[in-house]
């Protein structure tokens, strides 16, 4: 058995020099100014792409970089800590669609990003099979060349260009929203789960972001901790502030470990994949947002202004939360994903008396 | 990052279930007293007797001398063949004592104390806490005034898990007259039929009475059973959370995957009893609970082992789910003349956050060792 849970040092590279480009060009503080809707994240994702983390698990005769969906998991970590559009997310899935429904010129072209995807949620049910007269969300989504929605059941691209969508406002109010009735005339390409699994690709990335969120929320405390004084000690050495900084920390390393588990069982084709990306998916809201408000609370006055990036962070975990379904939703398929290892296992430790 | 199985580990693995499908014991583990020793020995002896026993541990000292991985394979199949929990009477022996003796022992101690403990003849407790050292260990006082080839032991420890039915104590006292905190300890060991020993169990909050309180009056220990160097016990000590890598605390952290989906298959049996959110939620925090388990095991071996955040999370989770074994199943216990099932198990998972380092202590190291918080003064 080799059991490695490291990064090797070529993943150490990719993730320290994207963390240190959007840390350097791309500060979080930039989404301070509400009035950026308009223009989007434009610059990130030019950036993004051109470091060539937008399908870089594609093959490397379909030009990408050949590696897997675990280092695509690590980059998604970095956007997630750099409050990246969701521009970013819908490239990566938008990527595997196109590439899978026959579409290189399209996938070349969001990989380098001289095309642009955006996220669209579903709201209420999607068939996928008769998808027209579904209500949609888009996010970040002006002149976008393509929008992708996806549920357990499959995937579709769509040309935003035939949709007609109404403006509206998200409660991440870094990301500019649209509304949209789904219209067969902008169907693109379509992939059922079977062939792709869109979906749990999805849910690794966007567990991904939040992973992000829940360590750079995580640092922030800490970091504040160290230098606030109070009573005339930094307030890090009170227990009251220290356990909640103890608590992010065990968030993030508990979601850190599942999610990493998870990449590595898809790239490697286990069995228990779906079971080990689903649990991943379970706990990265939860913990990114425990930790986005636990920041708030450590930084007190200021950390409920809004010179602190803190909310920033909480608004998108509660938005990548209902991307891809309401929690209740995922719960439920959860469930109902088999975990084959232990799944005949198990002490009954009931009462004696079996009911039902 | 890697996670592979070869060809070996596949047969290592078959091995195992194989013979674990064959030998497990079908009846329930004894909660406490000789009952529950003589389970735990006899298991022991059985697996000892099929060379199972001490898989991780040096072949010069009987073991198999094979890796952590195999010894994790070994616990997960144990899991699920439904083997007897490893925290049990031997636990101590196998996990801590044994370890401590093979890092620090001399040839003389190994050579009487390790066959014994790997063959399932011995039941060790341990005897750190005492009623004004709890959290504060530094801070104890249970005494051992040298007396030509003696200590002369005087004290009281308490929390001593299994001291009513172990052989052997790993006993820290202070041996250095005058010295404070951390200096002038010794780690040694203490034998239990010694005269001036008195055991006194503790009912705890389960119905159990598997800890003890233990009194020493003038105990004749020889200079000879101190590990480690006298006044050197500290140290001993501590070497001995080194040996925290691959224990059988794995076990029960992988053990906690096996419940949940148990109580799925029961969920399921039951229909919808409103559950899914706290079913879900335990699915996933006992599947992270052992990517972490093995994170935390395979990180970088050179870097110095720390399970506190693996510890911590597993000590709340355990109460979770075995709460939620609780309300699935519904307030009619099975037994009539004790607690037991999923009532049982959950209260005796509130040790789990008090033993070994309470859950603040454990806070307070991942914040001050891992995330560099400055220690506080004023608490």
């Amino acid at each position: 058995m080799t059991i490695d849970l490291n990064l090797a040092e070529e993943q150490r590279q990719i993730v320290g020099s994207l963390r240190e480009m959007l840390a350097d060009r791309f500060p979080v503080a930039r989404l301070r100014d509400t009035a950026r809707h308009t223009q989007q994240d434009r610059f990130a994702l030019a950036a993004v792409a051109e470091f060539g983390a937008i399908g870089l698990a594609r093959p490397d005769e379909e030009g990408g970089l050949g590696l897997s969906i675990v280092e695509e998991v690590l980059v998604h970590v970095e956007l997630g800590r750099a409050l990246v559009s969701p521009g970013a997310l819908a490239a990566g899935v938008a990527v595997r669609i196109a590439s899978a429904a026959g579409l290189p010129d399209l996938a070349d072209t969001l990989s380098e990003g001289s095309r642009r995807a955006c996220l669209a949620n579903a709201v209420g049910a999607l068939d996928m099979d008769a998808p027209e007269g579904a209500a949609l969300l888009l996010f970040d989504w002006q002149d976008c060349d393509a929008a992708v929605v996806w549920t357990e059941a499959g995937a579709l691209l769509l040309d935003p260009r035939k949709l007609e969508i109404s403006p509206c406002s998200a409660t991440d109010r870094t990301v500019s929203a649209g509304r949209a009735v789904l219209v067969g005339d902008a169907v693109l390409a379509g992939v059922s789960a079977k062939d792709v699994p869109v979906a749990r690709l999805a849910q690794l990335l966007v567990s991904a972001q939040l992973l992000g969120i829940c360590e750079a929320t995580r640092d922030m405390a800490v970091d504040y901790a160290k230098v606030r004084t109070q009573f005339g000690q930094p307030i890090g050495a009170f227990q009251a502030v220290k356990h909640h900084c103890a608590n992010m920390a065990i968030n993030a390393e508990v979601l850190s470990a599942q999610l990493l588990f998870a990449a590595i069982a898809e790239r490697d084709g286990w069995e228990d994949a779906p079971f080990q990306s689903g649990a991943a998916c379970q706990l990265a809201a939860r913990h990114a947002i425990a930790n986005a408000s636990a920041t708030i609370q450590v930084h007190g006055g200021i950390g409920f202004s809004d010179e602190c990036d803190a909310h920033l962070f909480l608004l998108r975990a509660n938005l990548l939360e209902m991307i891809g379904g309401p929690p209740r939703r995922t719960e439920a398929a959860f469930l109902r994903t088999p975990f084959p290892q232990f799944a005949s296992s198990g002490p009954d430790l009931g009462a004696a008396r079996a009911f039902g | 990052m890697k996670f592979e199985l070869s060809d070996e580990d596949h047969a290592f693995r078959a091995a195992a279930r194989a013979w674990l499908v064959e030998n497990v014991p079908s009846e329930p583990a004894p909660h406490d007293g000789q009952p529950a020793r003589e389970f735990a020995l006899s298991w022991l002896r059985r697996r000892h007797a099929a060379g199972w026993s001490g898989i991780a541990w040096p072949k010069a000292y009987g073991g198999l001398g094979l890796s952590y991985e195999r010894q994790i394979a070994w616990h997960e199949e144990s899991v699920i063949a439904g083997a007897p929990s490893p925290l049990d009477p031997t636990f101590v022996s196998v996990n801590h004592a044994g370890p401590t003796l093979i890092a620090c022992g001399t040839e003389e101690q190994k050579a009487f104390h390790l066959p014994k403990i790997l063959s399932g003849e011995v039941v060790w407790c341990q005897g750190f806490s005492e009623p004004d050292s709890g959290s504060d260990l530094a801070s104890l006082r249970t005494f051992g005034r040298v007396e030509g080839d003696h200590l002369i032991v005087n004290g009281q420890k308490i929390w001593s898990t299994y001291a009513d039915i172990a052989d052997y104590q790993e006993l820290l006292i202070r041996t250095e007259p005058g010295s404070e905190r951390q200096a002038g300890l010794s780690w040694v060991i203490c034998d239990m039929s010694a005269p001036g020993i008195t055991v006194q169990p503790i009912g705890n909050i389960a119905g159990a009475h598997h800890f003890a309180q233990v009194f020493y009056d003038d105990v004749r220990i020889p200079l000879s059973n101190v590990v480690g160097g006298l006044n050197n016990g500290w140290k001993t000590a501590m070497t001995t959370l080194g040996f925290e890598r691959a224990t059988a605390a794995t076990a029960l952290q992988i053990e906690l995957s096996a419940k949940v989906e148990a109580l799925l298959r029961f969920a399921e049996v039951q229909g919808d009893g409103g559950f899914a959110h706290e079913l879900a939620s335990a699915r996933a925090e006992a599947a992270a609970l052992r990517a972490l388990t093995y994170r935390t095991l395979f990180k970088d071996p050179t870097t110095p082992f720390d399970g506190s955040m693996v510890r911590l999370f597993f000590a709340e989770l355990a109460q979770r789910i075995h709460r939620l074994g609780m309300q699935l199943y519904g307030p009619e216990n099975a037994d009539c003349d004790r607690l037991s099932g999923w009532v049982y198990a959950y209260l005796e998972a509130f040790s789990e956050t008090i033993a070994g380092g309470t859950a603040e202590i454990q806070r307070n190291i991942i914040g001050e060792r891992i995330l560099g918080l400055p220690r506080g003064g004023n608490r």
